[in-house]
C-alpha cells in the first residue's frame, strides 16, 4: 500500500521537475531539474522490484551523461537570453506535437496497467533482478541487444565523423579545449 | 518491519554516522602527521599532547567562523552543494558491510550484521552514489560565480568522468570472479585466497582511478592551489567549506573501505585477531597509501591528466576484464 502512495510521489515529482525543465530559464537549472527527474525515475524503478535498471539509470544518466550536459553548459556559458528567442519560435508546431504526444500518452497510460509485482516474463524465486536481466539479455533478447549496441557504434562513429569534418585539422581544437581548462588565462 | 527492527537500524546507523564523522576528524590529524614526518617536520603539536585535539580545534573555528556569501553566488546551490557532496558519500556507508555476523560477545541474543543493510546490487549503489556526489563539486564551483570556482568546478566534471569509466572497469575483474554484486557475498568468496591475487592489475587500476576519483594529489587539479586558489571551493568559509572538507574525507574512506571488501579480503585474516581489527587495519593501510601518494607525487598538467585517463587507463581496464573472463572461462 505504502508502495503506491511512494509511487504517485514520486511521479507528481517527476512530472513537476520535468516542467521545471522546460520552462528554467536558467540552463543549469533546467539540468539538475532534469537531473532530479531521472532520480525520481530511478526511485519508481526501485518500486517495481527492478533495482538493477535503478541502480543503471544513475550510473548512466545521473552519473554520466547529465555530468556531460552540465560540463557543457558550464564550458560554453549558455547565456539566458538565447533561450528565450527558441522557447518562442515554431510555437504552433511545438503545441501541436506536444498535444498528440499528450493523447498518446494518456490513451497508453488509460489503456494499460503497469504490472507491479510480477511482468510479462517469468522471475525465478532464487535470482536476484540483475541476474534475471542477464539471463534474458543474453537468451531470449540476444538479437536486439546485439543489434542496439551496433546502432550504438554507429553512434560514436558518426559524432567523430561529424567532429571532425567541421574543422580538418580536429587534433589542434580538441588540444585547445584541454588548454582552456587547464589553464587560468 | 516490526518497531524493534527499526529501532536496531536506528541505532546502527548513528553508530556508523559517528564512527566515520570520528574517523573523518582523526583522518586530517593522521595526514597532516604522516605528511609532516615525511617531510622531517613535527605537524600540529600544540593542542593536546602531540596535537591530538586538533581536529576538535579545527571544528570549533570552522564553527564560529563568520559564514559569507558573496553577492554574485547563485544562492540556492551555493546553499545545495556542500550538502549535495557529503549527503550521498555518507549514504554509501549504508551498503559498506564492516564485518561478518557478530552477538557482541553474546551481549545479544541473535546475531547481529555489520551492515546497516545488504543490497544485492551493493557495488552499483556505491557507483550510483558516487556519481551523485559529483554534483555538489560541479554545481558549487558554478555557484559562486568567479572564474576560478568555475574553472575547478569544470575540471572535477572532466576529471571525475574520465575516471569514473576506469573505476567502474577496474572492479568488473572482482564481479567476474565472484558472480555477485552483494559486498558480503564478494567478501565470503574470498575467504581462501584475496582477490588481489587474481586481480593484482584491476587493485592498480582501482587504487589509481579511486585518488582521481577523491581529487587528491597527483590528480588535484579541481582545487590546484597554486593556479586555481582553491578551486571549486574558493568563496566557501565556516561549516559549508566544512562539509566539503568531510566530504572528502569520508570518501576517503569509503575508497578504503571499498577496496579492502574488493581485492583485500574484507575482514577475513589469520585467526590471531578478531575480523573487525583485520578490517579496520586493512581499511588504514589503504588510507596510508592514499595519503602517502600525496607526499610522492607532485601535481600532473592537465592535457598529461586527461591523456593517462583515457588512453592507459580505459584500455588496461578493458584488457583485464577481457583477459578475466578468458581465463574464467578456460578453468571452468
Amino acid at each position: 500500500m505504502i508502495q503506491e502512495y511512494l509511487g504517485y510521489a514520486f511521479s507528481f515529482l517527476a512530472v513537476v521537475l520535468a516542467i521545471s525543465t522546460i520552462i528554467q530559464k536558467n540552463p543549469v537549472y533546467s539540468a539538475a531539474s532534469l537531473i532530479g527527474v531521472m532520480l525520481m525515475l530511478a526511485c519508481n524503478y526501485v518500486l517495481l522490484n527492478a533495482e538493477f535498471i535503478a541502480a543503471i539509470q544513475v550510473i548512466v544518466y545521473v552519473g554520466a551523461i547529465m555530468v556531460l550536459f552540465v560540463f557543457v553548459i558550464m564550458l560554453l556559458n549558455i547565456e539566458y537570453a538565447k533561450r528565450e528567442k527558441l522557447y518562442y519560435r515554431g510555437r504552433i508546431f511545438g503545441v501541436i506535437i506536444g498535444v498528440a504526444l499528450l493523447l498518446k500518452l494518456l490513451i497508453v497510460g488509460y489503456s494499460m496497467a503497469i504490472k507491479i509485482q510480477q511482468g510479462d516474463l517469468p522471475v525465478p524465486k532464487d535470482l536476484d533482478s540483475t541476474k534475471v536481466v542477464g539471463k534474458y539479455l543474453f537468451s531470449n533478447y540476444i538479437l536486439p541487444f546485439e543489434v542496439i549496441s551496433v546502432v550504438l557504434l554507429i553512434g560514436i562513429i558518426g559524432a567523430v565523423v561529424l567532429g571532425r569534418k567541421e574543422r580538418p585539422n580536429g587534433e589542434q581544437k580538441e588540444e585547445v579545449v584541454v588548454k582552456t581548462i587547464g589553464s587560468t588565462h | 518491519m516490526s518497531p524493534n527492527a527499526i529501532v536496531f537500524v536506528v541505532i546502527k546507523i548513528l553508530v556508523i554516522f559517528a564512527l566515520v564523522m570520528l574517523v573523518v576528524a582523526y583522518l586530517t590529524l593522521l595526514e597532516r602527521k604522516i605528511l609532516a614526518h615525511m617531510q622531517i617536520r613535527l605537524g600540529p603539536m600544540f593542542a593536546g599532547p602531540h596535537g591530538i585535539l586538533q581536529p576538535i580545534a579545527d571544528g570549533i573555528k570552522l564553527f564560529f567562523k563568520e559564514d559569507i556569501i558573496t553577492k554574485e553566488a547563485d544562492k540556492l546551490f551555493y546553499f545545495l552543494s556542500p550538502a549535495l557532496s557529503i549527503i550521498p558519500t555518507l549514504m554509501i556507508f549504508a551498503v559498506i558491510p564492516f564485518g561478518d555476523q557478530t552477538t557482541l560477545w553474546g551481549l545479544l541474543k541473535e546475531p547481529v550484521k555489520l551492515s546497516i543493510t545488504e543490497l544485492n546490487i551493493g557495488l552499483l549503489y556505491v557507483f550510483a552514489m558516487g556519481g551523485i556526489a559529483t554534483y555538489g563539486i560541479v554545481f558549487g564551483g558554478w555557484a559562486q560565480n568567479n572564474k576560478y570556482s568555475l574553472l575547478g568546478g569544470v575540471r572535477a566534471a572532466a576529471q571525475l568522468i574520465s575516471y569514473e569509466v576506469a573505476f567502474t572497469l577496474s572492479v568488473f575483474g572482482v564481479i567476474l570472479l565472484a558472480g555477485s554484486l552483494n559486498l558480503v557475498e564478494i567478501v565470503d568468496k574470498q575467504k581462501n585466497m584475496w582477490y588481489i591475487v587474481y586481480q593484482p592489475v584491476g587493485f592498480i587500476l582501482f587504487l589509481i582511478a579511486s585518488v582521481a576519483e577523491l581529487k587528491r594529489t597527483p590528480f588535484d587539479l579541481p582545487e590546484a592551489e597554486s593556479e586555481l586558489v582553491a578551486g571549486f571551493h574558493a568563496d566557501y568559509s565556516s561549516m559549508k567549506f566544512a562539509m566539503f572538507f568531510m566530504a572528502e574525507y569520508a570518501s576517503i574512506i569509503v575508497c578504503s573501505c571499498i577496496g579492502t571488501v574488493l581485492f583485500l579480503g574484507g575482514w577475513h585474516g589469520p585467526s590471531f585477531l578478531p575480523p573487525f581489527v583485520w578490517y579496520m587495519l586493512k581499511v588504514f593501510v589503504l588510507m596510508y597509501v592514499i595519503i602517502w601518494l600525496r607526499a610522492t607525487y607532485p601535481r600532473l598538467r592537465y592535457d598529461q591528466l586527461m591523456k593517462f585517463g583515457w588512453k592507459v587507463m580505459i584500455p588496461l581496464g578493458f584488457v583485464n576484464i577481457f583477459a578475466t573472463a578468458i581465463v574464467l572461462i578456460l578453468v571452468k
